[in-house]
């Protein structure tokens, strides 16, 4: 780094860029003597008593699904330390939103020596292309603003002039970049996502939304069943607290997973270990046994009264209107129609569960009134498991826990654990991809008028799925909502937000598809995978830098960031680059950015609304004086509210109180049960709908499989039984074991992957059962080569037994480093080793992974902390 | 095949020696062999609190045992090494499986001298090295009972100091004039003598012990001018004698300690030795020095392990040292060849007081006696070389600061032992003894 | 009597999450390799047979999480150990190194919960020292303040033993607290062994 280029105030202070680093210098020092060189800075003054800085809300917007409250310690424009939550004292009925190990990281990964801070191109590009085979080998070139912009305005116009708006793939880019690309008319972009796997067509169709009781309502259950969630890891922060305060009323928790997760330490009383991907077989046979064992009157263990009101599809005796009655589920349970009994013996050979074991839990969860059936996306991230929603939603109704207090089927519920309408409204979104500002929506002709950049979740005319994103710009042809392959010429990539490259499956397949189009843009924070195989790279503000957002917590809090420091470096807003690219190509950038960033904020806050005592008028948060307007100086009314806007401000939190018996308890699906008829869901038939023709044509009408409208079991591509080369005969296949992809705590996807701080203290191991490390003659610790039928990763291992035999598990958001020679990944990337295949509904299926593992021979894999922080600039590293 | 890293010796160089071979990086196997039953344990205290409290060797350790299960260092505790094949490279172990090695580090330290005279294996007389040893003088002490120690070294005043704060007689006798003649000024021992006056210990100096007396057990002391010393319990502190009996029957090069170069290389190149086992050249004062030092043995135990894994790094730190006695900390730093100047600062009547050593205004050593601070800024001083004013420096109402004349240099951090001559001399050394 | 401030960590509540890890790390910028905290993860048992049905293997298996920092010995081997007196207990029984007079030696690495740190940019050992410069300011420790669980806490041991009513100071993998007497309450997790001399008495 260049004199000149010393940070300015409000930057970091150096951090150590790798542990080679950090090793030379020990090596470098005497270790033992008189080396004191400076004070450390916590002999200075840090606290609110004695220091002059102040603290200012900070914002955490990475996409992990939960919300923590993170304050900025501010010191003449320099942050100096994180803090949280400690605006209200602290109690179970009002609890501070502290926040998560990440969130406590932000400041350290933030201001790393790893910000990009420079537009760069790539050294060998020229338009149309340039060598681009050496995308993600060739060297950087710092260059100035004024040429990035023309650089990119240049190449859009080019691209749309020659092949059409059509050639710009831009999925997902969020609200704000696509502000400029939908008015410039129009982009590719995607459908589908990632995080609930296939309840997210469920979740529209089946009569089963993802809601959840309240909070109060919650913990008074006396038996959690958690089928695959850990919110320890996943969604830190208020929801393992919240369960912790059922733990301390004395339920029971139950947990049904391959691994035995911290949240599980914490919790549980029993462990069902289950392979991946086979939850539906286990489902079924628990149905199975409730179905075969129940007596109305002598053993009543199935809710025959909330089946016959509130479910079609059951049994013969409750199908939908003119559909064949040998379509229901009790006859495929049984084994009527295909002479299989989905009985407890059958699910036990494919899931590894004894079979008394998954009769056993039939029973618990029938008897038990109280109890509540947690799960999560990641168990329906599995291949072909369209139907396992309806599993889920079935068990649940059967066993009564639908729509009464203390029971709820909760899907994603770790992400929630606090449900009901909520009671602090404002910008309803916790993270960053769907913030947008709330002007007149900019719509992307091209994906049937939907407004641009937002997130597109059911299959949509002229969106590609995001699993076929990488074969489509490859093979020049998608497949249409119809099931129609369909030619697509994609000439361009327009990288936002996100980490396409990286998160999408198949990433090998993903690093070639960006090195047969002619241009690949991206604006990122750091190098992420986007930007390592692009041509060109912007480097954006963080929300620190910005002018603030507001976002819900959960249930019950409002948060109002602020403008932590100034623009780091170079760094521009993805608004600001938007007007930019819209002034050079003749687009009025007043419908790119309408007002300022400032005044949505300011407007968001007075729009801010809370719910009263009754529990059924909302409020004004904020009051606003005619001296607050002037002393914000944007344009608004004078209104009353419950606080003054200026408190809302220096605070950057509201917490609604909350008490047992007060007007906000919720119970989900409680007007629906007790009045199916005035209260009807929002499905085909307005019942729960355990056999459901609309998901079965979604799906079916793409074409990638053939699925009945009741939740029968499709095994996964790559699931358990492909760990066979002969299932029927057991013979093992070349593939044995099978993956488990977590989120891990290092990361939010792949938000502060990179950050020191995290590689140092979380690392990303491929964990495995000591019974198959033994058996590869694998010790913990060592270097293994992980092979799929899709890719190859090394990582050091951590054998333990909280992993069951025969499944292995490895974290996802892990940056690929790709060692171009072997065709190894460094990094650990998860998709490295998930393929591209498409199934059912263009789920994601990141849980159906078979593979296997050898020591490594070669070198130790390096430390993670090694390959964190990569400084594209020669010269750069600080 | 990963590599096997032998460390002999259980104390302060071999356990630091473990560390730094982890931290450098080296994933093969370490063997800590330690004729002791314990873990590697700090022996200082043994001769303080150690002979007034029960001290559990667990709150002597140097690390608990986690340190050597999560760095994955094998202990072979009470296991005697019986000698070094240094052809096969194997050492061979007591009534235990020899043990292959590829690069082997000797920390045996040093064992306490023992007076060849008459009466000398008498009950009563005892000396301190291990922790049986200070239990075994322990046990024999109570209030009342009278103890002669010999040697007005370290040790022989701190288990004085211990001994009288147990109400025991005390009598110190020392050949010299003075206490801890090798280590301190005359104006430092004098201090030390007062003190020690005070608190009740008997000083007789300029004697030595001709034999001892007594039926099966220590009665009197004979004296060189013919007294006879009464007493109940006899310490021998008459200094440390390296120990090197495994390095000299292994053929290895020594001269009253194992010879080392400054990058702790002995004769044998795949060998080491560290600590006061070890007589090595120091780049600082050229000239070869054996220290008994806590200090000298951990740097050197870094510079080895730097050694045994490739690396190129020399010892050509600034030595320093530390007793205490009473509520005295006595602090050295550096050593004082060829000083010529000698400045008090403070009142060498109470404790505070320092000393410092100067060679043309350069400071090279300093003593300092319940003075921490002022002795960290000594240490940096002599590393960097720093000059000063002894006027101001000896006025002790002026701040430290103040007597700078050249500032220290920045600590190097290559530690500037690049000395190609001492290289080249070396690798001749090894060539000739290969031919 | 004097008081003794120390931590109380309730291991049940813990899981693991190292946010007082990361607040700790934060607000005294250390560097890779410097932890004034740690968390320990320990993990026992076993997979075997499972007696009631024959050819399925089942879990016997606990694990769970502790965090822990200095604890600010009643009688700290660390103190003992320096041969400079950098160590230092003050009145409040917080146990300081003051970095003005440590050399950087690491004797008191001989601590057994391993909680001074060598500082290579400093040259000097660090240790956690209560958030000493946050007294009288209203915060509470970083740590203490961090913890989503609620699981730690700050202050005068008698204070925290009687509010919490445990006297436990140690539990497996910690050492045996007859070592150091460390100013350390926990409340143990439900699978947790007490350390040897606890089990003692």
């Amino acid at each position: 780094m260049r004199v000149e280029d010393r940070p300015r105030e409000g930057a970091a202070r150096p951090f150590k860029a790798s542990l080679d680093a950090w090793s030379r210098a020990v090596k470098l020092a005497g270790g033992v003597g008189f080396g004191l060189k400076q004070l450390p800075r916590s002999d200075k003054l840090l606290g609110p008593g004695g220091g002059r800085g102040k603290w200012i809300a900070a914002d955490c917007w990475p996409d992990c699904g939960s919300k923590g409250y993170n304050k900025a310690y501010v010191e003449d424009g320099v942050v100096v330390r994180m803090g949280t939550d400690d605006n209200i004292e602290d109690s179970w009925n009002r609890p501070q939103l502290r926040a998560c190990a990440r969130g406590q990281s932000l400041r350290l990964w933030l201001l790393g020596a790893d910000r990009l801070k420079y537009p760069m191109k790539r050294k060998n590009w020229e338009p149309g292309g340039g060598q681009k085979e050496l995308r993600g080998k060739d060297e950087w070139v710092r260059i100035s603003w004024d040429e990035a912009l023309d650089i990119l305005a240049g190449e859009l116009k080019r691209v749309k002039e020659t092949y059409g708006n059509r050639a710009i793939l831009a999925n997902f880019v969020g609200t704000i970049t696509a502000r400029f690309l939908g008015a410039y008319g129009g982009f590719t972009e995607q459908w589908g996502g990632h995080s609930l796997g296939t309840w997210m067509n469920a979740i529209f169709f089946t009569g089963y939304e993802m809601q959840w009781s309240d909070r109060f309502d919650m913990v008074e259950t006396k038996l959690f069943l958690l089928w695959g969630t850990n919110p320890v890891w996943s969604q830190a922060g208020l929801p393992a607290y919240t369960y912790w305060e059922a733990k301390k009323r004395g339920a029971r928790f139950i947990a049904i997973d391959p691994f035995y997760n911290p949240t599980y330490e914490m919790l549980t009383d029993e462990w069902i270990p289950i392979r991946p991907g086979t939850d539906h077989t286990m489902l079924l046979g628990m149905m199975h046994t409730l179905v075969v064992e129940d007596d109305p009157s002598t053993n009543p263990l199935i809710d025959w009264d909330f089946m016959h009101r509130c479910t079609v599809g059951f049994d013969r005796d409750h199908m939908p209107e003119g559909v064949d009655s040998s379509e229901n589920f009790v006859d495929y349970l049984l084994g009527k129609d295909d002479g299989q009994p989905k009985d407890a013996e059958w699910a036990s050979e494919i899931c590894g569960v004894p079979p008394e074991r998954i009769r056993w839990l039939a029973r618990e969860l029938a008897k038990e009134r109280d109890a509540v059936l947690c799960t999560s996306g990641g168990v329906a991230r599995v291949d072909n498991a369209d139907s396992l929603p309806q599993a889920f939603i079935t068990l649940a109704a059967m066993t009564g826990h639908i729509g009464r207090a203390h029971s709820q089927l909760a899907l994603a519920h770790h992400f929630g654990t606090n449900g009901g309408p909520q009671l602090v409204q404002g910008q309803n979104s916790r993270s960053y991809s769907n913030s947008h500002l709330r002007a007149p929506p900019v719509l992307n002709p091209l994906a049937s008028n939907t407004m641009a950049g937002g997130l597109v979740v059911l299959p949509t005319p002229g969106c590609i799925n995001i699993y076929e994103i990488n074969s489509a710009v490859l093979n020049e042809q998608y497949t249409e909502v119809d099931g129609a392959k369909t030619p697509i010429d994609l000439r361009m990539i327009y990288h936002a937000h996100g980490s396409r490259v990286n998160q999408i499956p198949n990433t090998l397949e993903a690093i070639k598809a960006h090195r047969k189009v002619e241009f690949v843009v991206t604006q990122n924070m750091f190098m992420n995978a986007d930007a390592i195989y692009s041509d060109l790279v912007l480097p954006v503000t963080s929300r620190w830098e910005r002018e603030g957002n507001v976002c819900i917590g959960y249930r019950e809090q409002l948060l109002w960031h602020s403008k932590v420091m100034e623009p780091y470096f170079e760094c521009k807003d993805d608004l600001w680059i938007g007007v930019q690219l819209a002034k050079r190509l003749g687009v009025d950038p007043t419908i790119v950015e309408p007002w300022s960033w400032g005044q949505e904020i300011f407007n968001q806050v007075a729009d801010a609304r809370v719910m009263q005592d009754d529990g059924k008028t909302l409020e004004p948060l904020v009051t606003i004086t005619e001296e607050d307007l002037a002393h914000f100086g944007f344009e608004g009314e004078p209104q009353v509210g419950r606080i003054p806007i200026r408190e809302f401000q220096e605070k950057g939190i509201y917490h609604i109180p909350r008490e047992p018996g007060d007007n906000h308890s919720f119970v989900y699906l409680e007007a629906f049960r007790n009045d199916p008829e005035r209260h009807p869901t929002h499905s085909q038939s307005g019942k729960l709908e355990i056999h459901c023709q609309a998901l079965a044509d979604v799906v079916n009408n793409l074409g990638w499989a053939k699925i009945r409208p009741i939740p029968s079991y499709n095994p996964p591509l790559e699931g358990y039984e492909a760990t066979f080369s002969d299932w029927p005969a057991r013979i093992k296949g070349e593939y044995p074991l099978q993956i488990y992809n977590v989120h891990m705590p290092r990361n939010a996807h792949t938000f502060f992957d990179n950050a020191t701080v995290m590689r140092e203290l979380f690392p990303h191991e491929f964990i495995m059962n000591p019974a198959d490390a033994e058996a590869r003659g694998i010790a913990n610790g060592d270097t293994v080569l992980v092979r799929s039928p899709w890719g190859k990763i090394l990582r050091t291992t951590w054998v333990t037994p909280l992993v069951m035999p025969g499944v292995c598990v490895l974290g996802q958001g892990a940056r690929v480093d790709l060692d171009e020679e072997t065709g190894i990944d460094h990094g650990g990337c998860a998709n490295v080793l998930k393929g591209g295949t498409l199934t059912g509904g263009g789920h994601s299926g990141f849980n159906s992974v078979i593979a296997q593992v050898e020591k490594w021979t070669g070198a130790p894999l390096r430390p993670d902390l090694d390959r964190g922080a990569i400084i594209p600039l020669p010269g750069e590293r600080m | 095949m990963a590599e096997t890293f032998a460390l002999i010796g259980g104390g302060y160089a071999t356990s630091r020696a473990a560390d730094c071979l982890r931290q450098e990086g080296f994933q093969g196997r370490i063997v800590l062999i330690s004729e002791e039953q314990h873990l590697p344990y700090s022996r200082p205290p043994l001769c303080k609190k150690g002979l007034l409290v029960d001290m559990p060797v667990k709150r002597l350790v140097l690390r608990h045992q986690n340190f050597y299960d999560d760095n994955n260092i094998e202990l072979r505790l009470g296991a005697s090494v019986t000698g070094i094949d240094r052809r096969n490279r194997i050492v061979t172990i007591e009534s235990s499986e020899p043990l292959q090695y590829d690069k082997l580090l000797i920390g045996t330290g040093g064992r306490p001298r023992t007076l060849p005279i008459q009466g000398s294996d008498l009950a009563g007389i005892h000396v301190i090295r291990t922790v049986e040893d200070a239990r075994g003088l322990k046990a024999a002490l109570a209030p009342g009972v009278r103890l002669v120690i010999i040697g007005a070294g370290y040790i022989g005043m701190e288990t004085a100091a211990a001994a009288r704060m147990a109400g025991m007689d005390v009598t110190v006798i020392e050949l010299t004039g003075r206490l801890m003649s090798r280590v301190v000024a005359p104006v430092t021992s004098e201090f030390f003598a007062r003190y020690h006056l005070d608190h009740g210990v008997k000083l007789m100096p300029h004697r030595s012990a001709m034999a001892f007396e007594g039926a099966g057990r220590v009665e009197a002391v004979l004296l060189d001018d013919g007294q006879l010393v009464a007493t109940d319990v006899v310490l021998v502190a008459a200094g440390n004698i390296p120990e090197y009996r495994l390095a000299a029957d292994a053929g290895l090069e020594c001269e009253g300690g194992i010879v080392v170069d400054d990058r702790c290389r002995t004769s044998d190149p795949n060998i080491f030795a560290a600590g006061d086992c070890t007589r090595h050249p120091s780049v600082r004062y050229g000239r070869r020095i054996q220290l008994e030092s806590v200090d000298n043995a951990l740097e050197q135990a870094r510079v080895a392990a730097a050694g045994m894994c490739g690396r190129r790094v020399r010892h050509a730190h600034v030595p320093w040292f530390w007793s205490d006695q009473y509520d005295l900390k006595l602090q050295i730093v550096g050593l004082s060849d060829g000083f010529d100047e000698v400045i008090v600062r403070g009142d060498a009547d109470k404790p505070g007081f320092t000393v410092w050593y100067l060679k043309d205004k350069e400071v090279i050593s300093m003593e300092a006696v319940n003075s921490p601070i002022d002795f960290v800024q000594a240490g940096r001083w002599i590393g960097g070389g720093a000059k000063v004013d002894a006027q101001i420096l000896a006025d002790a109402d002026r701040h430290l600061d103040e007597a700078v004349l050249v500032p220290a240099a920045p600590p190097d951090p290559l530690a500037s032992s690049t000395d190609a001559m001492v290289e080249a001399s070396y690798d001749r050394h090894l060539a000739g003894r290969e031919a | 009597m004097s008081t003794q401030l120390g931590f109380y960590l309730d291991a049940a509540a813990c899981n693991g999450c190292s946010v007082c890890l990361v607040a700790c790390k934060d607000k005294y910028d250390n560097p890779v390799g410097v932890n004034f905290r740690k968390v320990i993860h320990q993990t026992m048992g076993h997979w075997e047979e499972d007696s009631a049905q024959p050819g399925f293997l089942v879990p016997q298996i606990s694990a769970y999480t502790l965090s822990i920092a200095c604890n600010h010995c009643a009688d700290p081997v660390c103190l003992e150990a320096c041969p400079v007196a950098a160590i230092q207990k003050q009145e409040d029984g917080l146990v300081l190194i003051d970095k003005n007079i440590c050399v950087g030696c690491r004797l008191c690495q001989c601590c057994p919960y391993d909680a001074p740190q060598f500082n290579e940019e400093l040259g000097v050992m660090t240790m956690c020292d209560g958030c000493v410069d946050l007294q009288g300011t209203g915060e509470e420790q970083a740590c203490v303040a961090a913890c989503p669980q609620r699981a730690l806490e700050f202050g005068d041991v008698e204070e925290l033993a009687h509010k919490h009513a445990t006297r436990v100071a140690g539990v497996e993998p910690l050492p045996d607290p007859a070592i150091t007497r460390p100013s350390l309450l926990i409340t143990p997790h439900r699978n947790s062994p007490l350390s040897r001399s606890e089990i003692d008495g």
